[in-house]
C-alpha cells in the first residue's frame, strides 16, 4: 500500500471530495426547515443513519433543510428509539420547547411502534399513541438516503 | 499453579469451562487472584453471582450461590465489575457485599417494576432519588456519539476535575424479554441489541447457543460469518474515523470516510445483503442468506483497497489534531480487560479472533500501538481495515476449509464471543427445554465507561465529544 500525505494527497483528496458532491435539490419550494433529532432508547442504529444524513453524502443543506441544536431552534423533530419511560419527559420537553407550526417525524420502527422493543416496565413502544405523529419514516433503519427522499416528500406537501 | 487449575480442582464443574465454588473458595480468588487474570465481565441474579474471567487468554465462569440476596463483590478486586454488580442490583435486588460503587446504574426512578428480572418484582411506589452529583451536565444530544450517554462533570481552572457516566435513559428491557423465548425467536431482537454489531452481537449470541446444544456451523458458513464479521469492522470503523475527523474539523478526512462508508452500504444492498448487514447471522441448520458470498466478497476487497491510501494519506494529514487527545493507558487496559482498537492502540494486544476455529490466522498482522490517544486508535482502526481486506481474500481464496472437528458435550449452556469492531462481545446463554432460562451480555464499552473519567482528568471539557468518538463508545449494548 502506497501512503502518500502532503499537497498532492490534499489536491486529489479535495478534487475526489467535489467529484462527488450530491446534487442539492435545488427547487425544493418554502424556506429552510430546521431538524432536531431526538433518540429516546434504541440499538442507535436510526442515530447513526442521521449522523450519515448529515454528512456529505446527502445533499441536506443544499436542499433547504438544517439540522440545529436545540429544540427551540427547530421545525421539525426527528425522532429515532422506542421511548423509555425515562426518556419521555425528555421528548416531551423537546416538543413543548419548539416554535409553533412544528412536526414530529418518527424515524424507524422502533419510533414508530417500538420495532423489537415491545411495551414494557422500562419502554413505552414507539411515539404513536403517545403523541401527534406528522409522518414516520418506515425501516430498520431506513437508510439516509430513504430519510432524505421521505424528508423532501413531506416538505412538498 | 494456575487459578483455572485450581479451580478445576475444587470446584463443580457446571459448563464446558464453567465451575461452581463455595463462598470461601470465590473470596480467595477475590484476595489473591494476580495479574495474570483479568475480568470480562460480571453479573449476578438471584441464584449466583458469576465472573467471566480470562487467564493467559482462556475464558471461563466463576459462580457462587447468592445467599440472602447477597455475595461479595467481584469489584473488591477486579475494578471493571462495577457496571455488572450495578445493573444486578437494580434488574435482580441483589446486594454485593463491599463494592466499589453502590449507586444505581440502571433504574433511574421511571420503570413501573422495582427489580424487574427478580422472581417476585415489585411494583413501584414512589420515585428512586436520581444519585447524580453537582456538576456541569451534557446530555446525549450534545455528544458527537450517537446513543444516550450523559455526562456530569466538574472543572476547576478549565480542566475536568471529576466526571460521571451515566446511561440508565437507553435501557429498553432486553434481558426480561428474550427470557422464556426459544434461541430463533430471540434472535431478531439480540440482532438489534447495538448497531455497534449488527453483526457481532448476533453472532456472539448464535456462538454460545450453538455451544449450548453441542452444535458446529458447516465450515462454508463459519466463512461466511467471518467475512460479514469483517465487512462491518470496516463499515464501523469509517463510521469511528469520520466522527473522530469531525470533531477535529478534519471535514475532508470525514467525507473520505462518509464516501466510503456509502459505497460499502451499495455494495452490500447490490449483492442482497441489507446496507448495515442486519439479520444476516443464522443459526447453524438454518442456512446462509449471502446467496453470492464469493462475488461479494470480491467486490468488497477490489472496491476498498484503492480507498485506504487516501484515508490514511489523510489520517496522517490531520493528525496534530488527534495526538495527544484522551490517552489511555497501558495499566488501564490490562487492568480492566479493554479490548478491541481501544485495548490494541493501548498496548493490549488480544483479538477475540485468535480463538475462533477456522480463522486464517497469518492475516491479522496489526501488532498494535502503546500511545493510547485519538491519533492512536485513528491509525490502529485503518490497519485493521487493511487487515479485515486481506482476512477476507484468504477466506474466499480457501472458502469452507475443513479444521480440526471438535465434538463438544451438550450442556444446555454457552458461552460466545466475537471480536466486534469495538471489541469483544461476550454472550451466556443459558437453555431450559429450549428456551432461554438466562442470558448475560457483555459489550466492549462496558469497560471502557469504567475508564472515562480518568481519561478525561485533565481535559477541557470541549474535548469529551472527540474523546467518546475517538474511544468508540456506545452505550446500547450495555444498558440493554
Ligand atoms: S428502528 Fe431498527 S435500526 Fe432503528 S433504532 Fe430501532 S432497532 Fe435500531
Amino acid at each position: 500500500m502506497t501512503v502518500r500525505s502532503g499537497p498532492s494527497t490534499l489536491l486529489l483528496a479535495l478534487m475526489d471530495a467535489y467529484r462527488w458532491r450530491p446534487a442539492s435539490v435545488k427547487n425544493r419550494a418554502g424556506s429552510i426547515i430546521r431538524l432536531y433529532p431526538i433518540e429516546t432508547g434504541s440499538c442507535e442504529g436510526c442515530a447513526m443513519e442521521i449522523s450519515a444524513l448529515n454528512g456529505s453524502t446527502i445533499p441536506l443543506e443544499g436542499s433547504g433543510f438544517q439540522i440545529v441544536k436545540a429544540p427551540e431552534e427547530a421545525d421539525w423533530l426527528l425522532v429515532t428509539g422506542a421511548v423509555t419511560r425515562s426518556r419521555i419527559g425528555a421528548l416531551a420537553e423537546a416538543w413543548n420547547a419548539m416554535p409553533q407550526r412544528k412536526s414530529l417525524v418518527a424515524i424507524g420502527a422502533c419510533a414508530q411502534n417500538g420495532g423489537p422493543f415491545k411495551a414494557d416496565y422500562a419502554t413505552l413502544g414507539g411515539v404513536e399513541g403517545l403523541i401527534q405523529v406528522y409522518r414516520s419514516i418506515p425501516g430498520c433503519p431506513p437508510s439516509p438516503h430513504e430519510i432524505f427522499q421521505a424528508l423532501l416528500a413531506l416538505a412538498e406537501g | 499453579m494456575s487459578l483455572l487449575s485450581a479451580i478445576m480442582q475444587h470446584g463443580e464443574r457446571v459448563g464446558l469451562s464453567h465451575y461452581r465454588v463455595d463462598n470461601q473458595i470465590w473470596q480467595g480468588v477475590l484476595q489473591h487472584a494476580d495479574k495474570t487474570v483479568s475480568l470480562i465481565a460480571s453479573w449476578a441474579d438471584e441464584d449466583y453471582a458469576t465472573m467471566l474471567l480470562l487467564e493467559d487468554e482462556l475464558p471461563f465462569l466463576l459462580s457462587v450461590p447468592v445467599e440472602k440476596r447477597r455475595y461479595y463483590a467481584p469489584s473488591m478486586r477486579f475494578l471493571a465489575a462495577q457496571w455488572g454488580e450495578r445493573m444486578a442490583r437494580d434488574l435482580w435486588g441483589v446486594e454485593p457485599l463491599f463494592a466499589l460503587d453502590d449507586r444505581s446504574a440502571l433504574d433511574n426512578g421511571s420503570w413501573t417494576l422495582t427489580w424487574p428480572m427478580a422472581r417476585e418484582p415489585i411494583p413501584v411506589q414512589g420515585k428512586v432519588h436520581d444519585e447524580r452529583e453537582e456538576g456541569y451536565e451534557l446530555k446525549a444530544a450534545c455528544l458527537a456519539v450517537p446513543g444516550l450517554l450523559d455526562l456530569t462533570y466538574n472543572v476547576s481552572k478549565g480542566l475536568i476535575t471529576k466526571l460521571d457516566v451515566h446511561i440508565a435513559s437507553g435501557h429498553r428491557g432486553i434481558l426480561s424479554q428474550v427470557k422464556g423465548l426459544s434461541p430463533q425467536e430471540a434472535l431478531p431482537l439480540i440482532s438489534r441489541v447495538s448497531a455497534g454489531g449488527f453483526v457481532a452481537h448476533p453472532l456472539a449470541f448464535v456462538r454460545a447457543v450453538e455451544q449450548a446444544q453441542a452444535k458446529v456451523p458447516l465450515p462454508q458458513e463459519r466463512d461466511i460469518r467471518f467475512i460479514l464479521l469483517e465487512v462491518e469492522r470496516i463499515s464501523l470503523h469509517l463510521f469511528d474515523i469520520g466522527l473522530v475527523a469531525r470533531c477535529v474539523k478534519a471535514d475532508l478526512l470525514a467525507t473520505h470516510c462518509d464516501h466510503a462508508r456509502e459505497v460499502l452500504a451499495q455494495l452490500c444492498s447490490q449483492y442482497g445483503v441489507s446496507r448495515r448487514l442486519t439479520d444476516t447471522v443464522r443459526f447453524w441448520d438454518e442456512g446462509s442468506k449471502v446467496s453470492e458470498i464469493v462475488p461479494f466478497a470480491q467486490a468488497v476487497t477490489e472496491t476498498m483497497q484503492p480507498l485506504l491510501p487516501r484515508l490514511t494519506g489523510l489520517n496522517r494529514l490531520f493528525s496534530s489534531r488527534m495526538e495527544g487527545i484522551a490517552i489511555l493507558s497501558p495499566e488501564h487496559v490490562w487492568g480492566y480487560a479493554i479490548g478491541g482498537v481501544t485495548g490494541r492502540a493501548s498496548g493490549r494486544y488480544i483479538d477475540m479472533r485468535s480463538m475462533d476455529v477456522g480463522m486464517r490466522l497469518d492475516a491479522l498482522r496489526a501488532s498494535g500501538r502503546h500511545e493510547g490517544c485519538a491519533l492512536a486508535r485513528n491509525g490502529q482502526r485503518l490497519l485493521e481495515i487493511r487487515d479485515s481486506l486481506y482476512l477476507i481474500q484468504r477466506i474466499i481464496a480457501s472458502l469452507g476449509i475443513e479444521d480440526e472437528a471438535q465434538t463438544i458435550p451438550m450442556t444446555g449452556e454457552g458461552l460466545g464471543v466475537a471480536e466486534g469492531a469495538r471489541g469483544d462481545i461476550w454472550y451466556w446463554v443459558k437453555l431450559l427445554h429450549g428456551k432461554i432460562e438466562n442470558l448475560q451480555v457483555r459489550d466492549p464499552t462496558q469497560p471502557v465507561l469504567c475508564v472515562l473519567e480518568g481519561i478525561m482528568r485533565g481535559h477541557q471539557p470541549d474535548d469529551i465529544p472527540l474523546a467518546l468518538a475517538s474511544l468508540g463508545i456506545s452505550p446500547a449494548g450495555v444498558v440493554l
